[in-house]
């Protein structure tokens, strides 16, 4: 299911100040904005705020959250808020680095696939193709053949979410090329590649901005998805779902080794559906309602 | 409708393709020669050379491809390593847990997301449909497996009402089946209605701000059946599209709370098969999953023929 | 009146204790479920030392020993036997009447081929064969073995469970070679039914089998098969192992962790059974290849590390675990000693930045592999990790199924440190951890010549100062690197009666209650 989005006309200034305004207005983007700077915060002042995420203090293991350890220590007497705030990190790394691959070859797919008919059935059926894996089968997948390496994981789901961009993009193309000023730009002789980059691709930017932040969220999800089943990123680089999956052992005696790693996941994921979710209110008010995308 | 259906039908079939391709070079694509990835790192250089004429690797890329196509067309998934037996067979073994569970997701999914969905567009814009949104928005962020381990805590250790994990197979009665696995269809289906709930509620809003709600209201119809007959019909169709796709991505959801629940299931095989090395168990599953996919898209695809009359006209 | 009389039936019933419980008698019937660990690498008793196949697989094949209440050899197979020729000539005369489970009749032929096969393959097998010149069938019933050294560990030998020397039937010990048998047939008092990978293993009671006459004592005297079936679950995950005997789906499961204990003992209808001890922990060297056949590295692995935190780490609850250098336990004053002391938790990183610099260590990753199925082998390798790493090693830790681990550690070419344990055994003569054959490939010549030694002599006092020999050359040498003494945690249903707390762990004579 295609998301269309018409193109904008060029903005003057005062129009665009308006944009912002709008946005920070609606309460609710807000508060995702605000969690998910406080997520963005902690994760790049890790090693200031933090200590080291691998250190065992045997001695201290299983202790409860207190004066010196604010999230208590694992079983092996590592300290959980250390690991927490590292796991931020490298969540946020991993959904930056995520949503730059999957824009990248989606971009580059969506533009290719909607502006030459004849490239538009191979590339998107091989995009249908990829789709027709749920995501997180396709990452696992993709993990067993790569292997675990936190470049591994963001290749894996950047080419897992890739499609979905893709199928956005051509969608915008489709209508951008029967635009007039296209056509004219076409009958002027000017180049195909000139007319994708000047005139195509600037307009059909804002239904994809919508998705960054959703997508963001789902490689934040997936990450932690595939860490905890243990075909993610290596067991020794501290990730919110590695913590979860450790702490799953000692639900009953330490349950602070799953409620606060899973606080975080759920606070960052919350932000960031509220900031898709306001953005999206926000550049293609007619879209409220359809279809977001597929997992 | 005839046209529709069997364009539909033949759309698949590329996507067919594709998926058995994908399937077919995720071996390829690891480091090093496929044959001594599936034969272990405990083989020796003869089983590794076996294995390789076996599998005809020695031939050229795209003559192993064509072969790879014909055995999945006569349904010869490969031989598992690790457990020494025809991967088909490991699929269908492992497949009755993931089966129930889904289905059991679902209707937890359903139940809970379209009439809060409905509800919520009835009273648009009030307290109730706030409360249901932001309960729906809370619903969306929270991973299936982190809710998984927060109900274990709270209604396995704490009250006691269900297992802590495991899963009791049918043949040992309904009532254990059921009970194993309400924890897991609920961490599954809750985060899913969520979804529901949302689109439910957008489509609904859309249907009743379209004109022939607005005529049948001007009509003096009551609003009973203003919304439940006319507006619902119509905000099926995104509606069952949605649910089509729950069912897919609860197929996959489960593979992760299978993990959490400790459930001998598709995804518990999956996840071994991948810790093991074991590809093709891993193709297998791959494949099989992403068929059920693709076969549900058609169901729902089909479906708009039965709610959408326009479908059926062109 | 009636109040009175009502009154005082009420005390009565509060005061007099009720009847003491009749004892209750072994029933026959139910399916016995036990919760283990993860797959077994292989069904051939002969090819592993891994016990998780002991523990399966013993209640399928048997030896022509085994071990009393005392961990004496005792009779099995065999009716009894003579020594003559200064101890020179063992002639075994086997039981008759002792059915496979294919239907054959067990004869001299049987045993003479899986002797022979064991001598070959296994571990304990090997170092016994060193002394043996022939093993042959004297006639349908009767075996000779001769032997070059009279030996007072041979019948030990003979005894022990584990790698043990089970007697398969003569078809398929030739059929089998020296690859893996096919089929699974024995003589105990269950048969094999079914092996399905990640689902269990399923045993059967063998109807014909037959039982001694004597008493049961320890693992020897009558063993009757109580319960119809045996299943054995593999169950990587060891919070649900535990939460499957609290709600009965399992009868038994093994390896709980050790914080557990304080848990299970509120818990009703499970009982938390100790096995003390069940081993020591252990970092197995490679000698063979790589960097730790380089002994300076050996001594710096040695010298960094602190075994308190490894040990804590491994099984939390202190009342689980000690530190102590014996090869032995000190439940065996007979073999415990406390030679080379001062090269145990030595916790000396300085000394070993020194070594490693000696033997020109350039940071090459020490491959490591190690199993999250046995809790404690991760986390003991992952705070030593700490520790070396600390100290100047670069490590590469592994963490794949035991399953794996134990085919892995069979080539020289893949490791350069496991993870394992070394459990409990009775006789020191064929311990795998002092052996040559044993992944690890610890070869040293003064140590081979006191195992050998060991092997033959009787006299148990220079037997003792022959070990304490092969630990201070163990610690030397740095054949193994012993973490600690640990004690082992099962826990099991209250329903089942007649279970003995031990490493092999025995489901005979076992019955389920209800």
């Amino acid at each position: 299911m295609s998301v269309l989005a018409l193109p904008r006309p060029a903005e003057p200034v005062r129009r665009r100040a308006l944009w912002l305004v709008r946005l920070v207005r609606r309460r609710a983007t807000v508060v995702g904005l605000a969690l998910l700077a406080i997520t963005t915060v902690v994760g790049v002042l890790a090693p200031l705020i933090a200590d080291d995420p691998l250190r065992m203090e045997v001695s201290a293991r299983l202790t409860a959250p207190g004066a010196t350890h604010w999230f208590g220590t694992d079983d092996v007497g590592r300290d959980v808020w250390s690991r927490v705030v590292y796991g931020a990190r490298l969540s946020l790394l991993v959904g930056a680095a995520v949503v730059l691959l999957a824009f990248a070859i989606g971009l580059v797919c969506g533009l290719a696939a909607g502006y030459w008919r004849r490239l538009d059935n191979p590339v998107m059926r091989v995009m249908d193709g990829l789709m027709a894996f749920p995501a997180i089968i396709l990452a696992i997948a993709l993990m067993a053949s790569l292997g675990p390496s936190v470049l591994n994981v963001i290749v894996a789901i950047g080419v897992v979410y890739a499609p979905r961009v893709a199928r956005i993009v051509r969608g915008s193309v489709l209508v951008i090329r029967e635009t007039t000023y296209v056509e004219a730009a076409r009958a002027l002789g000017v180049s195909d590649l000139v007319i994708v980059a000047r005139h195509v691709l600037p307009n059909c930017l804002s239904p994809v901005i919508v998705q960054a932040s959703f997508v963001f969220a789902a490689a934040v999800l997936t990450e932690a998805a595939l860490s905890f089943l243990g075909v993610g990123v290596p067991p020794y680089v501290p990730s919110w779902g590695n913590i979860l999956a450790e702490g799953r052992l000692y639900l009953q005696q330490a349950p602070w080794l799953v409620l606060y790693p899973g606080a975080a996941i759920m606070m960052t994921i919350f932000g960031l559906n509220l900031l898709g979710d306001g953005l999206r209110d926000l550049l293609d008010p007619r879209l409220r309602g359809l279809v977001r995308e597929r997992s | 409708m005839k046209t529709y259906i069997a364009r539909r039908l033949l759309a698949l079939i590329p996507v067919a393709l594709v998926v058995a391709t994908v399937a077919f070079v995720l071996i390829h694509v690891a480091p090093g020669d496929p044959a001594s990835i599936i034969a272990g790192p405990d083989a020796s250089p003869d089983d590794i050379a076996r294995l390789h004429r076996q599998l005809g690797l020695d031939a050229p890329f795209h003559v192993q491809l064509f072969r790879w196509y014909g055995r999945l067309a006569r349904g010869d998934l490969g031989q598992s390593i690790f457990l020494r037996r025809p991967v088909l067979e490991a699929i269908l073994d492992r497949a009755e847990p993931t089966i129930l569970l889904t289905l059991y997701a679902l209707v937890i999914a359903v139940v809970l997301g379209v009439p809060a969905g409905v509800i919520a567009a009835r009273h648009h814009d009030g307290t109730t449909d706030q409360a249901l949104m932001a309960g729906a928005l809370v619903g969306i962020s929270i991973p299936n497996f982190l809710l998984g381990l927060l109900l274990i805590l709270f209604f396995s250790v704490r009250l006691g009402w269900f297992p802590v994990a495991g899963y009791s197979p049918l043949e040992y009665g309904w009532f254990g089946t059921l009970r194993s696995l309400t924890l897991p269809a609920f961490a599954l289906g809750v985060v899913q209605s969520a979804l529901i709930a949302r689109i439910a509620r957008s489509a609904m809003l859309d249907v009743l701000r379209e004109q022939f709600i607005v005529a049948g209201r001007a009509k003096g119809l009551g609003e009973r059946a203003v919304v439940y007959k006319h507006a619902l019909k119509n905000a099926m169709i995104p509606t069952v599209t949605v649910i089509g796709i729950s069912l897919a991505i609860l197929i996959s959801g489960s593979v992760i709370v299978e993990q959490v629940f400790n459930i001998p299931g598709l995804g518990r095989l999956i996840i071994s098969a991948v810790l093991r090395r074991d590809y093709p168990v891993i193709q297998g599953v791959v494949i099989c999953i992403a068929g059920i996919y693709m076969l549900v898209n058609l169901a729902v695809d089909l479906s708009y023929v039965v709610f959408d009359p326009r479908v059926r006209y062109q | 009146m009636t109040i009175v009389l009502l009154t005082l039936a009420l005390l009565f019933a509060l005061v007099v204790p009720a009847p003491a419980q009749q004892p209750e008698q072994p029933r026959t019937g139910g399916v016995f479920r036990v919760a283990m660990i993860g797959e077994p690498p292989t069904l051939d008793v002969h090819t592993t030392t891994a016990v998780i196949v002991q523990q399966i697989t013993w209640h399928v094949y048997e030896t022509l020993y085994t071990y009393d209440r005392q961990y004496n050899a005792i009779p099995l197979l065999v009716e009894s036997h003579t020594v003559t020729d200064n101890g020179r000539t063992y002639v075994f005369r086997l039981r008759r009447g002792v059915k496979f489970h294919n239907g054959k009749e067990l004869t001299a032929a049987d045993v003479v081929a899986s002797l022979k096969r064991w001598g070959r393959l296994a571990t304990p097998g090997k170092q016994l064969w060193k002394n043996v010149e022939g093993v042959e069938a004297k006639d349908a019933s009767t075996v000779a073995m001769y032997v070059k050294d009279a030996s007072g560990a041979l019948l030990m030998g003979l005894a022990r469970p584990n790698n043990g020397a089970v007697i398969y039937p003569k078809e398929i010990v030739d059929a089998a070679g020296d690859n893996p048998i096919k089929e699974y047939i024995g003589t105990g008092p269950y048969r094999f039914v079914e092996h399905k990978p990640d689902r269990h293993v399923r045993l059967a009671r063998f109807k014909d089998y037959a039982a001694r006459a004597d008493a049961p004592d320890g693992f020897g005297g009558r063993r009757t098969s109580y319960v119809d079936e045996i299943l054995f679950i593999p169950v990587p995950d060891v919070a649900v192992r535990l939460a499957g005997v609290e709600t009965g789906e399992y009868h038994l499961a093994l390896q709980i962790q050790q914080d557990q204990y304080e848990r299970m003992k509120t818990m009703p209808g499970v009982v938390a059974a100790i096995i003390k001890p069940e081993g020591w922990t252990t970092a197995v060297l490679n000698h063979k290849q790589g960097l730790m056949s380089d002994k300076r590295i050996r001594q710096a692995f040695q010298a960094t590390l602190d075994m308190e935190p490894i040990m804590a780490a491994g099984f939390g609850n202190k009342a689980f675990y000690r530190l102590d250098p014996g090869l032995s336990f000190p439940e065996q004053p007979q073999w415990h000693s406390r030679a080379a002391a001062d090269l145990y938790n030595q916790k000396n990183p300085a000394k070993a930045k020194k070594l490693l610099q000696e033997a020109g260590y350039a940071g090459q990753p020490t491959r490591w592999i190690t199993t999250k199925e046995y809790q404690w082998m991760y986390k003991n390798a992952l705070v030593a990790k700490q520790q070396l790493e600390a100290a100047g090693f670069k490590i590469d830790l592994q963490v794949v199924d035991w399953a794996t681990l134990v085919q892995r550690r069979n080539k020289p070419e893949a490791w350069d440190v496991f993870s394992t344990g070394i459990t409990f055994n009775p006789e020191p003569a064929f311990s795998t951890a002092a052996s040559c054959n044993w992944p690890g490939w610890w070869c040293h010549e003064d140590k081979e010549q006191w195992m050998d030694a060991l092997a033959r002599e009787n006299d148990p006092r220079k037997r003792r100062a022959m070990w304490e020999k092969v630990q201070q050359i163990f610690y030397e040498d740095v054949g193994r690197v012993k973490y600690g003494d640990y004690f082992g945690l099962d826990a099991v249903r209250k329903e089942v009666h007649g279970y003995r707390q031990t490493n092999e762990k025995n489901l005979w004579n076992v019955w389920l209650s209800k």
